[in-house]
């Protein structure tokens, strides 16, 4: 049976559970110590997913202020986070070919004493396409950033979204400075767990994303704003599955639900980008330089 | 200035819709499908000749893609025994028909066969360059189903009890799917 992993990421971009008919990802063939591997790169990109989109103007209203953002962004897979070198750990099983990852697209194989085991393939993905909505009010300069979505069940999942991020333009105690400068914080936090029937198909997962940046715009015009900023982030997932192994390769492991606590090669970002205001809309895009480098692109009420 | 940010916006979610749609983020997809078939002797036998056949329309991965199928190439084969009469030895010999005709793809030969050994362990089908050429070049226009006939023979079979003789074994196949994104 399979977990379908791309229903999971598209849940998230649309929150519906509608047709999805991609590929789906079996990590239930793996043991634990070949599943870490497996999902790794999910963890790095749920890190440099929810750590991006959350600021194009350093500036914060001094009184009131509320936004409402819709981001779209362009996640490039690095072809390092597609495959992963297995070791089964078996008796009588040498060296096996690199074999894909989550988002990979070529599976590996080795032949064991009860038959050919073929690796799981991954989702195929040179690129992460998705968006995010998000709502931020603000008062004397501090702005609060909420992301939410109720934990609510489609088909056999349950899937929920929290996140916020407190930003603070430092640059309103200093006067006559040239740029805009703020400072934020963010932590997000996505849940997901599959609640059907079939305890072979159990997966939970539990993302948590940590980022505190520093960055600064400048305002041309009143209508072209260019920023950039500089960013520590973090990520770390609980991963929870039931192995199946069926080619009964290791007993004490299989048929059982496993906890793995995964942490993303998330740390540094640099952002450059520029956004237009006009009234009470904005356009922005911007560069991610990170682990997965990002394109995001918003469309902003702003008042 | 009203009609100006509308037509601005609009314009936005074209430029942007086209370039989504246009950037596709899937690469091609392999899949390694491993196909199994079982000899399986139904009386004993004074020689040991068994037959098999095998379709890839058996198999859910090749039916759920094979309309996106570009290619399919063999891989791998190996050999492994179920159960056999008591220490079953002799000449193995396995061969691979396409479908039921008498287009022969592979002759694989093992002179010291002792079916007892491959019970915990796999034979691996060693084949040559030309052999794997056979059976790929029968691959192609992977979008039609195909089938093959298997032969496995044991000559100068002899046992720890004398005939009759009794082997069941499988073969599996490794192959990989090349699937349009």
């Amino acid at each position: 049976m399979k977990i379908f992993l791309s229903v999971l990421l598209l849940s998230i971009f649309l929150f519906s559970s509608t047709s999805f008919t991609q590929i789906g990802v079996k990590v239930n063939g793996l043991p634990p110590f070949e599943a870490t591997e497996y999902v790794r790169p999910l963890s790095t990109w749920f890190g440099t997913y929810f750590n991006s989109g959350t600021y194009y103007d350093a500036s914060v209203p001094e009184f009131f202020g509320f936004k409402f953002n819709i981001v779209g962004m362009w996640t490039i897979i690095p072809d390092d986070q597609k495959t992963y070198k297995p070791n089964p750990q078996l008796a009588g099983v040498g060296d096996v070919d690199p074999t894909a990852t989550v988002f990979g697209n070529r599976a590996s194989y080795y032949l064991g004493s009860n038959g050919f085991y073929t690796y799981p393939s991954g989702l195929s993905l040179n690129a992460v396409p998705f968006g995010i909505y998000q709502f931020a009010g603000s008062f004397y300069n501090t702005e609060l950033l909420l992301r939410f979505f109720p934990k609510v069940k489609f088909g056999d999942a349950k899937v929920g979204l929290f996140g916020f991020g407190i930003k603070h333009e430092i640059s309103s105690h200093i006067p006559l400075l040239p740029v805009d400068i703020a400072v934020q914080f963010l932590y997000n936090n996505f849940n997901f767990e599959y609640v059907g029937d079939d305890p072979v198909n159990y997966t939970k997962i539990k993302s948590n994303n940590f980022a505190f940046n520093v960055h600064a715009s400048k305002t041309f015009a009143g209508i072209f704003i260019a920023y950039s900023g500089l960013q520590y982030e973090s990520s770390s997932t609980d991963f929870s599955y039931f192995f199946e192994d069926e080619n009964n390769y290791y007993p004490t492991l299989g048929r059982k639900k496993h906890d793995l606590s995964l942490d993303g090669d998330n740390s540094f970002r640099f952002t450059l980008g520029a956004a237009i205001k006009l009234g009470f809309f904005v356009v922005n895009a911007d560069v991610n330089l990170t682990k997965f480098t990002t394109f995001t692109t918003g469309l902003s009420f702003d008042f | 200035m009203k009609n100006l940010n509308k037509l601005f916006f609009i314009s936005i979610l074209i430029v942007t819709s086209l370039a989504l749609n246009g950037c596709d983020p899937f690469d091609e997809l392999y899949l390694t499908l491993a196909m199994e078939t079982e000899f399986i002797t139904t009386a004993p036998l004074s020689n040991v000749f068994l037959t098999s056949s095998i379709c890839l329309s058996e198999f859910d991965d090749y039916n759920d893609n094979s309309d996106k199928l570009k290619e399919i190439r063999y891989i791998s084969a190996a050999y492994f025994t179920l159960s056999s009469s008591n220490g079953l030895q002799g000449d193995l010999r396995l061969k691979l028909y396409q479908g039921s005709t008498n287009t022969l793809l592979f002759d694989f030969t093992d002179s010291n066969f002792n079916a007892d050994l491959y019970l915990t362990q796999p034979m691996k089908i060693n084949l040559s360059q030309q052999e794997i050429n056979n059976i790929n070049s029968y691959l192609t226009n992977p979008q039609v189903d195909k089938c093959f006939r298997a032969e496995l023979e044991v000559l100068n079979a002899n046992d720890n009890d004398g005939a009759p003789f009794q082997l069941n074994g499988k073969v599996e196949f490794l192959t990989e799917l090349h699937i349009e994104p």
